[in-house]
């Protein structure tokens, strides 16, 4: 009697086990994907070209790549915070960063001034980064480009 | 030895038939959900391999622009079909081979695509193969 008490005690057990196991395989999340290629990322977005006007009129109109004149709105926004110039160009490289397919952040350092253009990655994303230096007539700046996963 | 030692050796025939057969169905029943539930790991075809071979023959030497004349489809690994598509600003070309089947391993990556020769906007180059 007692033995065969067991046996179902034994078989609960065991089949309390497997299921806990297979519940256990369901519920933990796996591994979180790896963010995207950072160099990719900025390869796209740095050497794309984009054309900025920055004027009252249309007279003012500065066009090259991503990278130059996110460099060249840095060191501006060292002199000075707000000129048209660096808005036109945050604004313009804004719309690369959309069209590239988001989820990319550009941050360049010129000295004291930070311009940042895109999303900021949000704070449980695996984020990936790489760095290049652009060199600009006077000063090197820094270009940060981050990317994450959705 | 007494009566009740005896009847404790013996396992009650039904209890224990029942008890072997609930727990195959448990230990089934778990097969099949760790089934579902792990990755398979057979991703066979090289996609990966594919894609990077297709953004260097479509990249000129010094750039890391791809330009849509030098996309090409020669970059099919023995034994596969290969469908290379790049798009950019809505526009997209498309070279090797049609119809890929929808269980086709796929890869992509972003890339900037020379769209005019003063125009470089960012694309994205995908890759499909199959067998």
């Amino acid at each position: 009697m007692t033995r065969a008490v067991s046996t179902v005690v034994d078989v609960s057990l065991a089949i309390l086990l497997v299921s806990a196991a297979a519940v256990a395989l369901v519920t933990i999340p796996g591994d979180e994907p790896d963010p995207p290629d950072p160099d990719a990322a900025a390869r796209t977005v740095l050497a794309s070209t984009v054309t900025v006007d920055h004027g009252q009129d249309d007279d003012r109109v500065a066009s090259g790549r991503v990278s130059t004149l996110l460099a060249h709105a840095a060191v501006a926004a060292d002199r000075d915070p707000r000129p048209r110039f660096v808005a036109a160009v945050a604004a313009a490289t804004g719309e690369i960063v959309r069209d590239a397919g988001g989820r990319i952040e550009l941050v360049a350092g010129a000295r004291d001034a930070t311009l940042r253009v895109g999303p900021r990655p949000p704070p449980d994303a695996a984020v990936a980064a790489t760095t290049y230096d652009v060199p600009t007539n006077e000063t090197t700046v820094t270009v940060t480009v981050r990317t994450w996963s959705p | 030895m007494s009566r009740s030692s005896a009847r404790r050796a013996q396992v009650e025939p039904v209890a224990a038939v029942v008890a072997v057969l609930a727990l195959c169905l448990a230990l089934a029943a778990y097969g099949a959900v760790s089934e579902g539930v792990l990755p398979d790991r057979e991703s066979s075809a090289p996609a990966d391999q594919v894609l990077d071979d297709a953004v260097d023959a479509a990249t000129a030497a010094g750039s890391v622009v791809v330009s849509p004349a030098h996309l090409t489809g020669d970059v099919t690994p023995a034994g596969y079909e290969v469908s290379v598509r790049l798009t950019a600003s809505e526009r997209s070309w498309t070279v090797g081979a049609d119809s890929p089947p929808p269980d086709a391993t796929s890869a992509s990556r972003r890339v900037p695509v020379r769209v005019t020769p003063e125009d470089v906007q960012p694309g994205r180059l995908t890759v499909e193969v199959w067998q």
